[in-house]
């Protein structure tokens, strides 16, 4: 894979690789999080700032990490900076602050795409290039969940960032639930990808989503066929 | 052929460098946690002095002095601090915690009337799932779009939560304490075992009124009924433990 520039590699995470809408990783925050437009941009602000920092830990340390024993060393990062920034958080940041953000980071150490990121992409490119794809994927992630959560929250309880349309006092219930999560984030990527496709049929070729992104190509596959050879 | 320990894809050599990984991690976690363990508490004590004046905003006394603190059953602490206005007792306010969250601890502040019956109910830390088990938890201001676009002053009210609210006005008897202490005797995780057994204390009816559940969150709203039950159980044991009146001068 070509090198990118530090400004592609930030913009390559807000729509051709975009974690939720792409790649498909952290589904389960996706979903859980994205009842309402406020979380969603909560839970995205804190991934993006604990996966641009890990992103940069992990660059720094991955020349003298072996690699049968690189993911549980991820791990130990992530939760450490996690952890660490619980605490600071906890301590100096204004308690409504906390409040809002806090209950989100413990969901952050287990988010894949923290660990998909230093993995994939942290653990072989350098300081500047990791910080621009954590920062661009954290982005790209922040506003795939605020649009979920925008279109869920406005759906089923007529409100955006808790502020009532007044639209409707009742609304479709079963879009603030999980199914109505799937369904929207259904119609999401139908819609992306029938954007990819037309602007691929204008350029004369034919769509295909990034060949390096599907499951054969993941880093882990990668690592497992090399000590096969 | 016998593997090398000491290569650098061997075991041993892998043991010892996630071990160092680990006592790096400890290294730089232990200063932070030492660092912050003060402001943490000044915090808390911030957020419940906050609290107090929310679930019982009517006292002049100060409540940090004259609280007392019990260990539950479950090992918690339940902090009962007695609010009063010129030296007379005017109710409780009660901080308990559970484990029985969906992401573990759960921390509340009740404030009950004289004659023992909930007055307000808020959660003041938690680790439930953002968008589920917070609408058992939190208490989320919204505003009209009209009422921006013409400047009206935002609501300065508590806003409410259909599940904490639902408590306001119960109260448990003392056959309901003595009930409860035994369930609790025969089961230690309430929450758990009220899954099995519709008839657990806490999750019957309070005072003959039913409290709200909220689908999709039956553990954080069952963890909300354990607290709520656990401060009004040693609310109700130790509640005369504290005198009536306090002479001028003493209260303060």
């Amino acid at each position: 894979m070509a090198e990118l520039s530090p400004i592609k590699n930030v913009t390559k995470g807000l729509w051709k690789e975009n974690p939720v809408l792409v790649l498909s990783l952290g589904m389960c925050p996706t979903l859980a999080t994205t009842s309402n437009a406020s979380n969603a941009l909560a839970m995205g602000l804190a991934t993006t700032f604990v996966l641009f920092c890990s992103n940069l830990v992990i660059s720094m340390v991955r020349k003298i990490v072996p690699g049968k024993i690189r993911i549980p060393c991820y791990i130990v990062i992530i939760a450490t900076f996690v952890t660490v920034v619980d605490l600071l958080m906890q301590a100096y940041a204004p308690a409504a602050i906390y409040q809002a953000l806090g209950i989100f980071l413990p969901l952050i150490v287990v988010n894949c795409i923290v660990l998909g990121r230093a993995e994939a992409f942290a653990s072989k490119n350098g300081l500047l290039n990791s910080f621009c794809d954590g920062l661009g994927m954290g982005l790209g992630f922040t506003l795939a969940l605020v649009i979920l959560g925008a279109i869920r929250e406005f759906l089923s309880a007529g409100t955006l960032f808790n502020v009532d349309m007044q639209c409707w006092s009742s609304g479709f219930a079963l879009m603030g639930q999980a199914p109505g999560g799937f369904i929207i984030l259904g119609f999401i990527l139908a819609l992306m990808n029938l954007l990819n496709m037309r602007k691929a049929k204008k350029a004369g070729v034919r769509y295909e989503p990034p060949a390096e992104m599907d499951c054969k190509h993941c880093a882990i596959c990668s690592f497992k066929d090399s000590q096969e050879q | 052929m016998k593997e090398d320990l000491t290569k650098k894809s061997g075991i041993l050599y892998l043991s010892l460098f996630l071990l160092a990984v680990c006592a790096v991690a400890t290294a730089i976690m232990a200063p932070v946690a030492l660092l912050t363990e003060k402001p943490i508490q000044q915090a808390k004590m911030a957020k419940t002095a906050e609290g107090l004046r929310i679930v019982m905003p009517d006292f002049d006394n100060d409540p940090f002095a004259e609280k007392k603190e019990y260990r539950s059953r479950n090992g918690s602490t339940v902090t009962i601090y007695p609010l009063r206005q010129a030296g007379h007792l005017a109710g409780f306010a009660v901080s308990a915690s559970t484990e029985s969250g969906y992401g573990g601890h759960m921390e509340g502040l009740i404030g009950f009337n004289k004659d023992l019956s909930i007055r307000k109910y808020i959660i003041t830390d938690h680790r439930e799932t953002p968008g589920i088990g917070t609408k058992v938890t939190d208490r989320v201001r919204k505003r009209k779009l009209t009422d921006i676009l013409t400047g009206k002053a935002a609501d300065s009210s508590l806003p409410p939560n259909a599940t904490l609210d639902s408590y306001e006005g119960l109260k448990v008897g003392t056959s309901d304490a003595q009930s409860s202490e035994k369930y609790r005797a025969e089961n230690v995780d309430m929450v758990s075992s009220a899954t099995s057994n519709p008839d657990a204390p806490h999750l019957k009816k309070w005072s003959g009124k039913d409290v709200h559940f909220v689908t999709g969150a039956t553990i954080s709203s069952m963890a909300s009924a354990d607290l709520a039950w656990r401060a009004a159980v040693m609310l109700s044991k130790h509640s005369k433990e504290f005198p009536e009146n306090l002479e001028s001068g003493k209260d303060m």
